[in-house]
Parts: C-alpha cells; sequence; structure tokens
C-alpha cells in the first residue's frame, strides 16, 4: 500500500512541485536572515521566519519520505 | 514561455512571488514615501504570525487584554511602537469607551521625550469635565482654542490674556501661559535653610526679587541600578518666560554596577546673580540612583511641583504643605510603610509599592501632610512647600478631576472633543515625533486615566482600537538633503 502511494507520488507534479518550493523557501530563508541582518526587523514584523521554516521541514520531509529510488 | 515545462513554470512563478515579496518588504522597511499607519485591533487576527509593530500595552497587573478586549484599570499604561525609521509626526486615532466618566474624566495620551526623567508629552484624548461645561457654558472657537466662560466677558482668548481675570477663577487645559507673577510683602533672606534628602528628579519654583538665585546640594550616587548611561545630573534654571538662563552637569560617579558601592557625595553650588525679579523655576533632572543631601538654600519661597521623592531618615518626619486637594503616596521601601497625617488625620501606607490615592477630606486653603517613614513618593496637583508661609504657585490651575469648580469662571483649552460612535467614542491625537526618545528603533507611547487605580480593579476605559498615522520625510527629501 505504502510502496504504491510513493511510487504515486514519486515523480508526480506534486513531487515536483515540493522540489521547486523546496528550493524556494531555502532561498526565502537565506534571503531573510540577510534582510534581517542588513535592516533588523524589517521582516519578522510582518512574518513569522519560525513557519517558514516549519514549512521547509515539511517539504524536506516529504521530499525524503517519497524520494524516487533508483534502479 | 510557451515552450516551458510545467516543472520551469511553477519555478518561475515560485520565485517571482519570492522577488516580489522581498521588494515589498525593502519597500516596507524604507518608506520611501514617508508615510506609514500602523494599527492596532484587540480583536484583530495576524494570518503571518508577524511580531507587529505595536507592543503589548504594560504593565500587565493594570490591564486585562482577553482576546475581544482591552481595559485598562490602572493609570498609566504603556506601549511600545517600532518604526524601520524616523518619523516627524503621528496622528493616533483611538476608538474607546469609558465606564465611569465623573470619577475618570480625563484619558490623555503620549509619548515618551525624556528617557532619564520617564517624561512623556501628553495630549488630549478626551476631557469629560469639559465636555460638559462646553454643553452648560457659552464656549467659544479662538484659533484652534476653546474659550468657556461662566459669565460671557471676553470675545477671545487674547482679550483674556490681556485683561485676565484674577488667577483662582482661571483654568487652563492642554495650554500654557505665564502671566507675570509678584508676591506682595515679599523680604529677600540671608540665612540659610536646610531641606530633607530627595531622591531622583525634582522641580521647584524659586521666587527671587533683588537676590541671588541661591542653591547647593550635594549628590550621593547610590548604585542600586545598573545603567549603562551611568546616572549624570542635569540641572537647568529657566525665567519665567521659560527661557534656560543658567545649565549645570554632572557625570556619573565611576561605577555604573548595581553593587551599592558608595562613592563621596559630590556638590553643585548654584549662585546666579544679577537676574530680574520673578520667579525661576529649576529643573534637577537624574535618575532614581541619585540622593540629593545637604540640600541648601537662602531662598525663602521654595515650591517643589508635583512630585517629591522623600528620602528622610526613618523616625524622622518631615512636614510638607500644598494647596493640592489629594495626594497620591507610595512607599518605595518596607522603610517607608507607616502612617501618613493628612491635616492630622492618620492614614496608613500598608504596602510597599501600592499606590495610595487619599483626597484631603477636610480640605483647607493650604493643607498639611506630615510622614514619619522614609523613602515616600508623594504626588498633588499643584506644588509642596517645607514650609506652610512660603507656599506659592504661579501656575494656572490645571483641569483635571481633582479640580474645585466652584471657583473656576473661565477655562481656556487647547482641546478637541471626541466624535461619538454610539457607545463608542473616537479622538484624534495630534503628536509631534521630532524630540521623542527612540531606542532601537522604538518609541514608546503612554495612555494615561489620572486617579485610575490598578488595585481598585475598576475598568477606567476600553480600547477598541488604535491607528497611529506617521509622516515624514519622504525618501527623495532626504535624498535631497544628503546630496545639499
Amino acid at each position: 500500500m505504502l510502496n504504491k502511494r510513493i511510487k504515486f507520488i514519486s515523480g508526480s507534479k506534486f513531487h515536483q512541485f515540493c522540489w521547486e518550493f523546496f528550493y524556494v523557501l531555502s532561498g526565502a530563508l537565506g534571503l531573510f536572515a540577510l534582510m534581517e541582518i542588513i535592516k533588523p526587523w524589517s521582516v519578522v514584523n510582518y512574518l513569522n521566519i519560525s513557519l517558514v521554516l516549519l514549512l521547509w521541514v515539511l517539504d524536506a520531509m516529504i521530499l525524503l519520505a517519497f524520494r524516487e529510488k533508483k534502479v | 514561455m510557451k515552450n516551458w515545462s510545467w516543472r520551469q513554470k511553477i519555478r518561475w512563478s515560485l520565485w517571482s512571488g519570492l522577488v516580489l515579496l522581498a521588494l515589498i518588504l525593502v519597500w516596507l522597511a524604507l518608506v520611501p514615501s514617508g508615510h506609514m499607519t500602523y494599527s492596532f485591533h484587540q480583536s484583530g487576527h495576524n494570518w503571518l504570525g508577524g511580531k507587529g509593530f505595536i507592543g503589548s500595552f504594560t504593565p500587565a497587573d493594570r490591564v486585562i487584554s482577553t482576546s475581544t478586549d482591552l481595559r485598562i484599570i490602572g493609570d498609566p499604561v504603556y506601549f511600545s511602537l517600532f518604526t524601520p525609521r524616523r518619523f516627524e509626526s503621528a496622528k493616533m486615532t483611538i476608538v474607546y469607551r469609558g465606564f465611569d466618566y465623573e470619577s475618570y474624566p480625563i484619558i490623555e495620551a503620549g509619548v515618551m521625550v525624556d528617557p532619564v526623567l520617564r517624561n512623556y508629552r501628553l495630549s488630549p484624548v478626551s476631557n469629560f469635565i469639559i465636555d460638559r461645561l462646553a454643553q452648560q457654558w457659552p464656549s467659544r472657537s479662538d484659533n484652534g482654542l476653546l474659550l468657556l466662560q461662566k459669565e460671557e466677558k471676553y470675545k477671545s482668548v487674547s482679550e483674556l490674556l490681556a485683561n485676565p481675570p484674577q488667577l483662582d477663577e482661571l483654568a487652563f487645559y492642554n495650554y500654557q501661559h505665564s502671566f507675570p507673577f509678584k508676591l506682595e510683602g515679599y523680604q529677600a533672606e540671608s540665612n540659610i535653610k536646610n531641606l530633607p534628602d530627595l531622591r531622583g528628579s525634582y522641580q521647584f519654583y524659586s521666587y527671587i526679587d533683588n537676590e541671588p538665585l541661591n542653591f547647593s546640594v550635594d549628590f550621593l550616587d547610590l548604585n542600586q541600578n545598573a545603567d549603562q548611561n551611568g546616572d549624570p545630573v542635569k540641572i537647568y534654571v529657566y525665567n519665567s518666560l521659560s527661557q534656560a538662563v543658567a545649565e549645570y552637569d554632572l557625570a556619573d560617579d565611576g561605577i555604573k554596577e548595581d553593587n551599592g558601592k558608595l562613592n563621596p557625595s559630590r556638590n553643585i553650588n548654584i549662585n546666579l546673580d544679577n537676574l530680574t525679579a520673578g520667579v525661576y523655576k529649576v529643573e534637577v533632572k537624574t535618575n532614581d540612583d541619585l540622593l540629593s543631601q545637604n540640600i541648601k538654600s537662602t531662598q525663602s519661597h521654595l515650591a517643589f511641583i508635583s512630585r517629591l521623592w522623600l528620602y528622610n531618615r526613618p523616625a524622622q518626619s518631615v512636614n510638607i504643605w500644598t494647596k493640592g486637594s489629594f495626594v497620591k503616596v507610595k512607599a518605595a521601601d518596607p522603610a517607608g510603610v507607616g502612617v501618613i497625617s493628612l491635616n492630622n488625620e492618620d492614614f496608613y501606607i500598608n504596602e510597599t509599592y501600592e499606590q495610595y490615592l487619599w483626597p484631603f477630606v477636610q480640605s483647607q486653603e493650604i493643607n498639611e501632610v506630615s510622614l514619619s517613614g522614609s523613602d515616600v513618593v508623594v504626588e498633588t496637583s499643584g506644588t509642596f512647600s517645607f514650609s506652610e508661609k512660603t507656599l506659592f504657585n504661579p501656575d494656572v490651575k490645571k483641569v483635571d478631576s481633582q479640580l474645585d469648580l466652584s471657583r473656576i469662571k473661565y477655562i481656556i483649552a487647547d482641546y478637541t472633543p471626541p466624535v461619538s460612535l454610539g457607545i463608542w467614542r473616537q479622538a484624534t491625537v495630534e503628536m509631534d515625533l521630532t524630540d521623542v526618545y527612540r531606542q532601537k528603533g522604538k518609541s514608546n507611547f503612554m495612555i494615561s486615566i489620572p486617579g485610575l487605580l490598578a488595585e481598585n480593579g475598576l475598568t477606567g476605559a476600553e480600547i477598541k482600537s488604535l491607528r497611529l498615522e506617521l509622516t515624514g520625510k519622504s525618501l527623495i527629501q532626504k535624498l535631497k538633503e544628503y546630496v545639499k
């Protein structure tokens, strides 16, 4: 059952989206950290960076759980 | 774009979104237009989880904060505002409702201008006394000022100022004007008077006529509070036109820690000759770590303004006199707990750091306060003196909850009444931010409801929303100034 689900998700559009979302979230975390160093409170006053980090971790977990198996 | 794969389109969309978000954040951080609005709604939602710009209302024991209500139960309450850059003015729009306008008729809001004295420049939100009198007495609006007269006599504020009534018939609100002040029958003295020890900041009026202005004080740094800036002292002397005529400085004693070590006290001696006769105001600006000892002056008439922190030694009683109709008392140390006598009637300070507000039950022309405890902060409306005969107050009375209206015939107020929104009221307060104290991007604001004590558990006002519209220089204006 789990193998079927992994097969279904692996390589799907959702999987591809997760990969792209992961890259963007990584970039966002780096960018927000840089902005906070340059101008403190410029991001955290509007946005909870912990939420971005949580999304990034969840996305990474999905990618790790449903990674494509190399034959 | 047509040949892009689904994955490339997603990639482009997500990265574009991030760049757009970053640009918006940069715009909000720079505020290039010079205009920005920050809002607070007690029942509002913060979907993105940001820290926001308006901080919590403190101290916690003076507010009741639920998901829908923000009630003020003690005076004053504070909040901070973070701004990414400096602004020059603010328009605060506050939607509120009072619960007992008769007992707590005044609500004021302001911003901190002096971190040492913890001075806030307050502006009126609502004054129920004036609102009520405006419906009962004839009123005139004159260049943004409100003139209320029990019996119509003056056609304008300028006419009243040019030909003033007796000062005890006049009251001001949010307005200042100095009338020439003369103490009839005043005789200069040359003998030195010793005053009790005082802690922290204080201000007093001194009347001089054909004599030097003389005041000597030893400052002892108690080193009980750690302060990065140390504990400096500044003394300003102002004439009756509020012009500074002298300034004195004393640096920190060299110990910035709170280790309680005592260095020898250091003296400031003020001796100003050839001053024209009249009232002078001396402002001693320091923090609560400084003790003023051996206060000596040849002036017979010294009237301390509004607040005194008496630091008399235990078992040494101090008598002070005031024309104020109440005293607000707080023991800053267990040594201050005990009996306080108001016109020979005993009251008890039971707890340290608890505010007690007592009106003089048998109020007289001049009321006497007798204290035996040490380390007690005493406040009133008006002035205090250490001698009954030398008490004076050159200030015009202020319209506050303790004002005796029976003798007042004229009121000048710089005040706009709030707008009614059903059960809620909306008031707008204009604030000048050019000289406000700002640390790490934060300015401190205060909402004051005089007389409201948290110990009583009564609600003074409920705040529905708060909006701060800030205006400053635009980025283009800043660049032009930089280029010049």
